[in-house]
């Protein structure tokens, strides 16, 4: 029906309508952001707030007011030292928001950057929303009214992703297909959620609730799927300047561990084992003849990875096989490795998109096929083997990368900031499909969809419109 | 006898709207008239028989917990109780209690009148008296020509203001079957710079129940135990009333086929109505135009009351001629030779828009006049009597020389609703959902009279046997929240946990545990602290959030100051800023073309302390 002929028409400011509510409900905690494009030498991040204590277990102690010093940066969590970089310090009012201010000056590199940006937030600084410095300045007296009026302009018609996507990307390609991509999820979620609340807020129509459930079920599942797809595709490019994950699978006694040893050049190759399951992953750091660093990572052998949900995994091989499966998705290499003693191969639909190089073990004890230029007999390795081998992974690599620039043209690409929005609104959808399993209370999974639209609309960088109930509501004969 | 002519406030409709207005205005002591056009159809249910339904009856609730009239009303004339949604969260269950319509109207229409500070004039509103500055009200003219004054007028005047009924091509002038329209109130709000607009809502014809044979069609009955609006009821053990079954079945493919052929009869096609319909409540007509997939539509057959013939079909809204009503109705087993009391019919009417009100429902163009229920674009009997109870505690505070109630969202539904209808407006007919409230976990059944009390005290609308209830129950629901944290379970060898964490797991209720204590308690507060085990999580997270919003709402503005004083705001921003209002910042916030910036510079010089 003619809903909105006369309603308060949406403006292009919109989103910095329910955005001044958000500055205001927030003001005062600790923001940050990038503040320098990516891709430079140097990657600077502000960090602005009432109290910036709240920065010490990473930074270590902050410098006197108005001076900068050299520092690590920290993870608190892990102790792991992420970068070394200048910090600088700005004691309120001499700063450019008013409050105080530090400033982090580290290395460019995109893996960096959100790495800090990650540890930062969960230490309770928060990544700043479009235009709150301004915002922050201008309540502090530091900018005039005029002054934050256009740059709020200019920041609105250079869309959210000023100083990240904008200068990763260049053309409007792959922004275009990222809005695609999240426009079609936000339509989804949004007519999961009209069916959710319409059996909720119309119970009487009981006979097509069954049904409008499950459908719901379905669009939920596809964004999921969709959202996963978006940060697989951020992760790889943040990586992409990192060191290339390399990651052998095979079945149990395949010789997966023995190969791992060979690499890490003795038997204490065990580098990181977390503490948690006894199947955690096993990596080493290894150094290609090329003179490039890559990350070793071993999996626990299975039999079958693709059955991860068969009841017949206890909880610990389930949750083993799900720390291989993320470790597959982040490779940029996988061995696979097979026993010429064991008839069976080792098959996953996991690695199917991978670049994958075929390994055999137990070279001593086979009878056919010893020609095949990757069998070895791990056990007594020749050194002339081993470089042939590492030879091999940088090859595969380096053909990786070069197939991989190609493509990162059409790739859909998000920045730092709409990573973790996605993040945070995949883990709403997640929750969601816990409530339609009938897990948690159905209503829950109403209030979950749409927390997940309102992190999905400020990664794209709108609000929930007005006549929001009416438009989802609108595909239903609802009412008696 | 001289009949007396001075009052301190005046509602205009003895609607549900009107009913909880007057209720609210004398309870904080004041003299009110209620004007209307009948005093025997005080609270009349003019369309469907019930009261509740998902969030409206959190409403009802709502409008209990600061005194008001209707859940109390519904109580005691209830011939049918059901508690929806009990398939879902504890938080969205609503109540929906059927009642006896002429049971509900004769109880108002009686005690209405004997209410403290209450007199009941009969007559029509022709036309508003302003004082000598033209800026507020004084009164209302009669159409007999006499007038009555005071200081505050409440409107509430339904679908009466400019009623026009439609029955096919036979048109009449009204605003309810058998009743006539009001003509001059909508020019007299027209000429103060209103603007208006019309909108429609529709109702079914009503069967005579002796010629329907109900074997055809599944009986629905409510629940044995059945859940009360209002405090006043728990002892009173409210209905004695004999409990009814509703009825319930579908249209079919020949129902639709009557309809189609005869769509052209229909003025809400042919033009001639040009009102907005309810979009939750359309008329079969609309229901088929627009879903032509659907083989059927549900309908229920709901009794109107115990000593009465009348059905009303409920899902059976029209505005198509009555022999083609008939035609259609006809064709469903069991109505192959129904007869009708009255047939449906359409009717249009004059609303104000509720975005040219203050948030205490004041006009923005005159001081005194306020406005409530359908007249701001709702429908619904809950929604318009939530309304009139707000208006009616400003129209109070107005005359007590008091500032309005500021609107919270996080309080109430019933504030919901007044937040968006003055901040976001409507353009069809409003009807609240649980899902308009972004605070739904918090904002139930089972707590309404906790979440207002503060309020309604502080306004006098609690009465002291209200508060001491309430006390009784806190004391009862903090006893059992003791027992359950207390009391353990063995759930295997290994593990005893307390009944709380047990009552956590969404297979787990209190029938499942099957305690002896569950005896000793009211539903009510066992509800209460099944809830607050199943949702703690999230009730942790709503409560930030309330107390985030809560900050924005507090931060009042006063817009005495000049804002021409005010640099730098571009013309535009002051236009709209002097014609909205605002009196928080975060209404200011909420208008549309109003800057981040300018928010923060108006704030900055019209902020009350609490900004920085």
């Amino acid at each position: 029906m003619g809903a909105t002929t006369t309603a308060p028409t949406p403006r292009t400011d919109s989103f910095s309508v329910s955005h001044s509510l958000e500055y205001f409900k927030r003001s005062g905690s600790a923001i940050a952001a990038p503040a320098s494009a990516l891709g430079g030498p140097v990657a600077v991040i502000r960090v602005s707030g009432r109290d910036l204590v709240c920065l010490e277990p990473i930074l270590g102690e902050l410098p006197l007011a108005n001076t900068f010093a050299f520092r690590k940066i920290k993870n608190p969590k892990t102790g792991h030292v992420i970068d070394e970089a200048l910090v600088l310090r700005f004691v309120a009012p001499h700063s450019f928001t008013g409050e105080d201010v530090v400033e982090i000056q580290g290395h460019g590199l995109a893996s960096l950057v959100s790495e800090l940006m990650g540890v930062l937030s969960e230490h309770g600084v928060r990544t700043a929303l479009p235009g709150e410095f301004s915002f922050r300045a201008l309540q502090n007296q530091k900018m005039s009214l005029h002054q934050a009026e256009s740059l709020h302009e200019a920041l609105s018609r250079a869309d959210l992703n000023v100083g990240y996507a904008s200068s990763l990307v260049g053309a409007g390609d792959s922004s275009e297909s990222m809005r695609t991509i999240m426009n079609g999820s936000l339509e989804s979620l949004s007519r999961a959620r009209g069916r959710i609340e319409a059996a909720i807020d119309f119970p009487e129509a009981a006979e097509e609730q069954s049904s409008d459930l499950r459908s719901a079920e379905t669009f939920v599942r596809n964004t999921f799927a969709k959202l996963s797809e978006l940060l697989t595709s951020y992760s790889n490019f943040v990586n992409s300047g990192a060191e290339p994950h390399v990651v052998i699978v095979g079945r149990p006694n395949a010789g997966k561990s023995t190969l791992l040893n060979i690499f890490a050049g003795g038997d204490r190759a065990i580098v990181s084992d977390v503490a948690g399951t006894t199947r955690d992953l096993v990596e080493a750091r290894v150094r290609l003849p090329s003179g490039r660093w890559v990350r070793v990572i071993d999996t626990a052998g299975f039999r079958n990875l693709d059955s991860i949900s068969d009841s017949e995994h206890t909880p610990l091989e389930a949750a083993g096989m799900k720390k291989g499966i993320e470790a597959i998705s982040r490779a940029n290499l996988v061995i696979k490795l097979s026993s010429l003693k064991d008839p069976h191969e080792f098959s996953s639909i996991y690695i199917e998109k991978i670049p994958t190089l075929d390994l055999y073990s137990h070279r001593d004890v086979a009878t056919t096929s010893t020609h095949d230029t990757f069998a070895f007999d791990l056990r007594a390795l020749a050194p002339e083997e081993k470089q042939k081998l590492l030879l091999e992974m940088d090859r595969r690599l380096l053909s990786e990368q070069e197939s991989n620039l190609k493509h990162s043209h059409n790739e859909p690409l998000i920045s730092g900031r709409q990573a973790r929005l996605i993040d945070e609104c995949r883990l709403e959808v997640e929750l969601a499909l816990e409530c339609l399993a009938g897990r948690r209370p159905i209503e829950l999974a109403g209030d979950h969809l749409r927390a997940a639209e309102q992190t999905l609309k400020a990664a794209i960088g709108e609000n929930l419109g007005d006549e929001y109930i009416g438009q989802i509501f609108s595909q239903f004969c609802l009412g008696k | 006898m001289s009949r007396e002519t001075s009052f301190d406030a005046i509602v205009i409709g003895g609607g549900h709207a009107g009913v909880e207005a007057v209720r609210a205005i004398s309870a904080q002591g004041l003299r009110t008239a209620l004007l209307t056009l009948d005093d025997q159809k005080i609270g009349a249910m003019s369309c469907n028989p019930a009261i509740g339904g998902v969030a409206k009856s959190h409403l009802v609730f709502e409008i209990d917990a600061l005194g008001g009239a209707m859940g109390w009303t519904a109580d005691r004339s209830g011939i049918q109780a059901r508690r929806l949604n009990l398939n879902k969260g504890p938080a969205v269950r609503s109540t929906r209690v059927q009642c006896d319509k002429d049971i509900y109207q004769r109880l108002l229409s009686s005690e209405l009148p004997t209410w403290k500070n209450v007199r009941v004039v009969q007559g029509e509103a022709a036309d508003l008296i302003l004082d000598e500055t033209k800026k507020k009200i004084a009164g209302v003219r009669l159409a007999g020509g006499e007038s009555i004054f005071a200081r505050a007028v409440v409107i509430t005047s339904g679908t009466f203001m400019g009623g026009i009924m439609f029955c096919g091509d036979n048109r009449s002038v009204g605003g309810r079957f058998g009743d006539k329209a009001s003509v001059g109130l909508s020019a007299a709000v027209r000429e103060l710079g209103h603007s208006i607009k019309r909108l429609k809502t529709g109702t079914p014809a009503r069967l005579n129940a002796k010629t329907i044979d109900f074997s055809k069609w599944e009986n629905q009955w409510g629940d044995p135990e059945r859940r009360f609006f209002s405090w006043r009821s728990e002892d009173a053990k409210a209905s004695k009333l004999p409990q009814l079954s509703c009825y319930h079945g579908y249209t079919n493919e020949r129902t639709h086929e009557v309809i189609r052929a005869n769509m052209h009869r229909s003025p809400l096609f042919s033009g001639d109505i040009v009102g907005v319909g309810p979009r939750y409540c359309p008329s079969i007509e609309d229901k088929i135009r627009r879903f032509a997939d659907r083989e059927r539509h549900q309908i229920f057959l709901e009794p109107e009351g115990l000593n009465s013939n009348s059905i009303y079909p409920n899902g059976m809204s029209t505005s198509l001629p009555e022999d083609v009503q008939l035609e259609y109705f006809r064709t469903m087993a069991g109505l192959e030779r129904v007869e009708f009391l009255r047939p449906g019919y359409a009717v249009e009417y004059d609303v104000f828009d509720p975005t040219e009100l203050t948030s205490g429902f004041q006009s923005k163009q005159l001081g005194g006049l306020f406005f409530a229920g359908q007249v701001n674009r709702t429908s619904g009997y809950e929604e318009a009597g939530a309304q009139g109870l707000w208006a009616g505690i400003n129209a109070g505070q107005y005359v007590l020389d008091r500032p309005e109630v500021i609107p919270d969202r996080s309080r109430s539904y019933l504030e919901t609703l007044v937040d968006d209808l003055v901040t976001k407006g409507t353009e069809e007919p409003y009807r609240m959902f649980t899902s308009r409230s972004e605070f739904r976990l918090l904002l139930r059944e089972d707590n309404a009279h906790e979440r207002l009390f503060d309020l309604g005290r502080r306004l006098n609308l609690i009465s002291d046997d209200q508060a001491l209830w309430l006390d009784s129950v806190k004391q009862r629901m903090s006893s059992l929240k003791d027992i359950v944290h207390k009391e353990r379970i063995r759930i295997d060898e290994n593990r005893v946990i307390s009944f709380y964490e047990y009552l956590k797991r969404p297979e787990v209720s209190w029938e499942t545990l099957d305690l002896p204590i569950s005896s000793d308690w009211d539903d009510r507060s066992l509800e209460h602290v099944e809830i607050e085990a199943k949702y703690s999580g999230y009730l942790v997270k709503q409560e930030n959030e309330l107390r985030e919003y809560q900050k924005l709402q507090s931060q009042e503005l006063d817009l005495s100051i000049d804002l021409l004083s005010i640099p730098t705001l571009s013309k535009e921003v002051l236009e709209k800023v002097s014609k909205a209002k605002p009196r928080t910042v975060r209404e200011l916030a909420m208008i549309s073309g109003v800057t981040p910036a300018a928010v923060i510079t108006i704030a900055r010089h019209a902020g009350r302390g609490c900004f920085t």
